[in-house]
């Protein structure tokens, strides 16, 4: 009887429910924020994979056209190249496109006839401060007639 | 009764560790997933990027021109005069052109390469310290093509078929593989 009345007097914090109570709030509080964090670096990735494959298809689509591009393709308006075949890709990837022709051929220099960039996208904080951007530069052939093409190099951004 | 409430408090602990190591397990995975996830994706993309580059700097090699002359027809003429052999002048030109891709497109790295050719007569041409040896087992991706020129006088150069080309013309394959360093 001495022992019972001794071990209640001490009320070990062990003993009761308290310690269940709070080890479950502990595991609930830990796997919501694990939760939290998986979603934000979920989406994270898909925004990635997005513009991985934005940039591809963009990139892909001009090197499509290497040799058959022209100066006045890369102008805005009317059904060139650029609208026909660029813009698309900002609506159905939600990105900003940009692409500009990078001379090395040592007789082809700007300014030329047409455009050497592509038109800077509207209504947005710009290519340089954002945060996310990709930029892939890779070799074309600029098409001036059927017996001449300048070799140049196009760097093409893609942000959001 | 006391012991009995002691070993009640007890197994309540020993639920909750429980709980708190499901839950643990549980957090781990979602976060080891979720970090993982568009891995493969992305290595799809680049690796169809790293195809569509080679593709493409091996189509500016026909087009770039020289003298009105694009650089593949140069390597073809000195085929044709060379016994399949290319001058040092049109590997100087090739090695020039991918120095270009190297200073404009880096981290891109280059190598032309033909495949009847060794390495002595040009046909290991690169803008980067990457020996032959290495190269073989390198991670790269390569586009191929064939090249036509005109039989030399000694005859085309045999392919490891036996075949030569047809009638005058010999065919040579040839490739641009590229990496990122």
């Amino acid at each position: 009887m001495n022992i019972l009345r001794n071990k209640k007097g001490q009320g070990s914090a062990l003993s009761g429910d308290l310690p269940a109570i709070i080890m479950i709030v502990v595991s609930l509080a830990f796997f919501i924020s694990a939760l939290g964090f998986s979603f934000m670096q979920f989406n994270d990735s898909k925004d990635q994979v997005s513009m991985r494959q934005a940039i591809t298809d963009v990139s892909t689509a001009f090197m499509k056209s290497n040799a058959r591009l022209t100066t006045n393709d890369l102008c805005g308006g009317g059904d060139g190249f650029f609208e026909t075949q660029i813009k698309g890709f900002t609506s159905s990837y939600g990105v900003n496109i940009y692409a500009e022709i990078e001379s090395i051929d040592d007789d082809w220099s700007f300014p030329v006839e047409g455009c050497q960039s592509t038109p800077e996208p509207e209504g947005t904080s710009g290519r340089q401060n954002s945060q996310k951007k990709l930029i892939r530069k890779f070799p074309i052939a600029i098409h001036v007639s059927d017996l001449e093409v300048h070799q140049g190099i196009i760097r093409v951004t893609i942000w959001k | 009764m006391e012991v009995i409430k002691s070993r009640k408090g007890q197994a309540h602990i020993v639920d909750g560790l429980i709980l708190l190591l499901i839950t643990a397990i549980c957090s781990v995975t979602l976060m080891s997933i979720s970090s993982n996830y568009g891995g493969d994706a992305m290595e799809k993309y680049d690796t169809i990027y790293r195809t569509k580059l080679a593709q493409n700097t091996l189509l500016s090699l026909y087009h770039i021109t020289e003298n009105q002359k694009s650089l593949m027809a140069h390597v073809s003429e000195d085929l044709t005069r060379d016994s399949g052999e290319l001058t040092p002048k049109t590997i100087d030109s090739i090695k020039q052109k991918l120095k270009n891709y190297d200073d404009n497109l880096d981290p891109w790295k280059f190598v032309f390469r033909m495949e009847h050719l060794n390495e002595d007569n040009g046909g290991y041409i690169t803008n980067s310290d990457m020996k032959y040896d290495a190269f073989e087992s390198y991670p790269k991706t390569c586009a191929t093509a064939a090249l036509t020129y005109i039989a030399p006088s000694d005859g085309c150069i045999a392919d490891d078929d036996g075949k030569q080309g047809e009638g005058e013309m010999c065919y040579a394959m040839f490739s641009i593989c590229v990496w990122q360093v």
